[in-house]
């Protein structure tokens, strides 16, 4: 199924991150997304990244999704690149200047650390993602606390969104039986034909809503005591997920200690290690 | 012993200048199958709406007259409470479907409702078998057909073990012969648990078959009523109303106009066959005779 | 009939699969000769849509070849093909998107570049020969449901297509007005239209249909008159199919010397008067 039309991309495989529990697949995403985010010079950034694809291939998930988004990979890198030039922090020693344009060694160093911070955090983001079912993913914040409205809303979102997908492509489809052409025409003109598809699409819209809420309510949803009701659905978290969410959380309770107390991963404790 | 009843009931939706349903007066009893017909825009969704307290809970509007569910006035009550007693299915199976599993939306109702996981199973188990989608737990609603959602929302309601069961044409999307099942399961469900139906329909040979009273509501007013032999064979009565009659009985009303058939028309197909075949064999003991 | 002209429709061992990998349709051969009027009937699944949608350009063949008018859809735009076959939607809600009427219909020939009185000119013609005048200033949407399938049914018509095809003409509405919309449609086949309808309805396909085609799984398991095919109870069965209520009627009453060729009431009123005076 694309994931376009649905929103969703989970991949089955047979594989050890797969058979962990929801709420383990996020605890390895937030913790070290946290510490890829926290750490501010690039060496440490880079070991998180391994980290973080080591966990995907542990995933026996298919390198191809991470090609798929590669564009944006490089997009983003150039762009980062390009602020790292432009901006001048004062700091470090020059290594290049054109003009106002300049290079300093800092820049450089956080240049590459932001990368391998975006580098990790989306690995991480796709690594959940692909290994992991929409009902376990949602399952996985309640247990990690998330309020069951917030969850709920989140995946009536996804869903109605499909549900308007497939309206707008069938409303796509009758209008281009009545001579639209959605293929001609300039970037601007293609775009103003889209106002023609925008009108059913409301209406049709705005049923699809009224429907969905009748039908929720018919089956006695209640916002207000929304968090009593029971949860047919559970996860059961094993040894290996405790041991795992438990050695992630010490790795980083400690990780941030030496980060905000003792300095570690930053520009100067990373030059100071340097002999 | 009635298990609902209108009492001179109005509804406007605020934003609307009319009236949408006028004066209904309506009395169903426990047990009943109560067949709803009638042209699109009559009121018939409004009507179904006001049984579980959508109207007037959820949506603005003004109300005069009563509605009486299950002994409870539901104006003094709200739509959590009268779901305990009220299941609902309504017209479109696309929008209708919020979960993103069959398992998913069938055990949405029941964990509202509190009740313990085993409870859970067993009645999702239950309602799926009813109407053959037991082997789709893990389907995404983009994996099933029309009448396949239109199966799981009609499950989505059983499983709620509501004393009425509330269908807004729930055989659009199906076949001939799944429209059969559909009233078949419907019907049975009302002889093994007491459950009173009131169903939208306009598929007259089924409703023929299985209903016991039948309604017409037009511009929000009940204009026709009675037992579903009585209502169905009245071809004059009905002649401009839009109600499109069983064939069988479009028939038999062309013999009843030549003599050839004394009293209350045949609504089934069953029921046809017979009174043919009486006629054919009265012919022909007379033809013997003289 | 013109039964030595060139069919408006050829189907050559058409398969098609959807880029998700199902299987919708599986070498369906067809010939469509002008000015029939055919019913294309079937479960949700089994490729009725799927066909019909081949026939404007919304679907290309992944296999064999699809001719309208003698021309391979996959060497046309689907605008080029939507002056040949025209395509109401289920739900008119979909299209909807003008301010009146008269600009609802105007939609398709402006998209097609005509000039302003040609337009003008189609517009006039589609609201009389649908019966809307009086909805020509009036916002689509303020319609109600049959009207706004009268609208969509005019809207198609003003592309001036050779083929009409309807999808569910009369779902939602009730007899007065689906006898309506059919008897419109059975005027434009009279006029020289090929009508293809999509629809559940078997009595509705016996009564106005002069060709029933059946699909099944992707592949067309029955094709003929009505009344032929309305024999054929054990194969429309394993599709969820069956023939009309008239004409189980008459199944049954076979042994009594009743003709199961049976498929409207007022046959069946004569076929009876046949039988019992013969007794």
């Amino acid at each position: 199924m694309s994931f376009v039309r649905t929103f969703i991309l989970y991949i089955p495989r047979d594989s050890f991150i797969h058979r962990l529990d929801p709420a383990t697949k996020l605890i390895i995403m937030l913790t070290l997304s946290i510490q890829a985010l926290v750490i501010a010079e690039p060496i440490s950034g880079a070991v998180v990244f391994v980290v973080s694809m080591l966990f995907f291939l542990a995933a026996n998930l298919p390198l191809g999704v991470l090609r798929a988004t590669l564009k944006y990979w490089v997009a983003t890198m150039v762009i980062i690149w390009i602020t790292y030039t432009y901006s001048y922090s004062g700091q470090g020693s020059v290594l290049w200047q054109y003009g106002w344009l300049r290079l300093t060694d800092y820049s450089v160093l956080l240049a590459f650390t932001v990368m391998f911070r975006l580098f990790s955090v989306v690995t991480l983001a796709l690594l959940l993602y692909c290994s992991t079912t929409q009902r376990d993913i949602i399952a996985g914040f309640r247990k990690l606390g998330m309020p069951y409205l917030l969850t709920f809303v989140f995946a009536l979102a996804i869903r109605t969104l499909s549900v308007l997908y497939s309206d707008y492509n069938r409303i796509r489809e009758a209008q281009m039986a009545r001579a639209l052409e959605m293929e001609k025409g300039r970037f601007f003109e293609r775009l103003k034909k889209h106002v023609y598809l925008m009108g059913p699409l409301i209406v049709t819209a705005l049923s699809r809503v009224e429907a969905m809420s009748a039908s929720i309510e018919s089956r006695a949803f209640r916002v207000k005591k929304a968090g009593k009701r029971t949860f047919y659905y559970v996860t059961h978290m094993r040894t290996v997920d405790y041991v795992i969410a438990g050695s992630l959380l010490l790795e980083t309770v400690a990780f941030l200690v030496l980060r905000y107390l003792y300095g570690y991963f930053t520009v100067p404790w990373l030059l100071s290690m340097i002999p | 012993m009635n298990i609902i009843e209108f009492r001179d009931f109005w509804w406007k939706y605020e934003s609307s200048t009319d009236w949408i349903l006028r004066g209904v007066n309506l009395e169903v009893e426990e047990g009943e199958f109560l067949a709803v017909t009638g042209p699109s825009g009559s009121g018939k969704t409004t009507l179904c709406q006001c049984l579980n307290g959508i109207i007037p809970h959820s949506r603005p509007g003004v109300i005069k007259g009563e509605v009486y569910v299950s002994g409870i006035r539901v104006r003094d009550s709200n739509v959590p409470q009268l779901c305990e007693h009220v299941g609902m299915m309504f017209q479109d199976p696309e929008s209708q479907f919020i979960g993103m599993s069959v398992e998913e939306e069938v055990v949405f109702g029941p964990e509202n409702l509190g009740l313990s996981r085993e409870e859970i199973e067993r009645r999702m188990l239950w309602a799926l078998k009813v109407v053959g989608m037991e082997d789709m737990l893990d389907k995404a609603p983009y994996e099933l057909s029309g009448g396949q959602k239109q199966r799981v929302a009609i499950a989505s309601a059983l499983v709620m073990l509501p004393k009425i069961l509330v269908l807004d044409e729930p055989t659009s999307e199906l076949d001939p012969i799944g429209k059969s099942e559909v009233f078949s399961i419907v019907s049975e469900l009302r002889r093994d648990r007491k459950m009173t139906i009131v169903m939208v329909e306009h598929e007259t040979e089924e409703v023929a078959k299985y209903a016991d009273r039948v309604v017409l509501l037009r511009e929000g007013t009940i204009t026709a009523s009675g037992s579903t032999q009585d209502f169905l064979s009245d071809v004059e009565g009905l002649k401009d109303t839009g109600v499109e009659l069983p064939q069988v009985t479009r028939f038999a009303h062309l013999l009843a106009q030549d003599g050839l058939i004394l009293g209350k028309l045949p609504i089934t197909l069953e029921d046809a066959r017979d009174r043919i075949i009486q006629i054919l064999q009265n012919g022909k003991n007379r033809a013997v005779r003289s | 009939m013109k039964s030595s002209a060139p069919p408006i429709i050829k189907v050559e061992g058409l398969s098609h699969t959807y880029p998700d990998g199902t299987d919708a349709l599986e070498g369906v051969n067809l010939e469509i000769k002008r000015g029939e009027f055919i019913g294309v009937i079937g479960q949700n699944g089994s490729g009725k849509t799927t066909l019909v949608k081949h026939f404007n350009g919304l679907l290309k063949p992944t296999k064999g070849t699809v001719l309208v008018d003698s021309v391979d859809t996959r060497e046309k735009t689907i605008a080029y093909l939507s002056t040949k076959v025209g395509y109401v939607f289920q739900n008119p809600d979909h299209q909807i998107s003008q301010e009146t009427t008269e600009a609802e219909l105007a939609f398709g020939p402006r998209n097609l570049g005509l000039s302003p009185a040609e337009i003008d000119h189609r517009v006039k013609e589609a609201l009389r020969s649908v019966g809307i005048e009086h909805l020509a200033a009036r916002h689509p949407l303020l319609t109600s449901k049959a009207e706004r399938q009268m609208i969509a049914i005019a809207s198609i018509l003003t592309m001036k297509p050779e083929v009409i095809i309807v999808d569910e003409p009369t779902t939602g509405q009730d007899k007065k007005q689906s006898r309506q919309t059919m008897k419109m449609l059975a005027d434009l086949n009279a006029a020289g239209h090929t009508v293809i309808i999509i629809t559940h309805d078997m009595s509705l396909a016996a009564e106005y249909t002069m060709r029933v085609i059946v699909f099944h799984k992707g592949k067309i398991i029955l094709d003929g008159a009505p009344k032929s095919v309305f024999r054929e109870t054990e194969i429309l069965r394993e599709s969820g199919l069956r023939p009309p209520q008239i004409t189980r009627l008459t199944q049954m009453l076979q042994p009594f010397g009743f003709s199961p060729d049976v498929t409207s009431v007022p046959e069946m009123y004569d076929e009876f008067k046949r039988v019992y005076g013969r007794s």
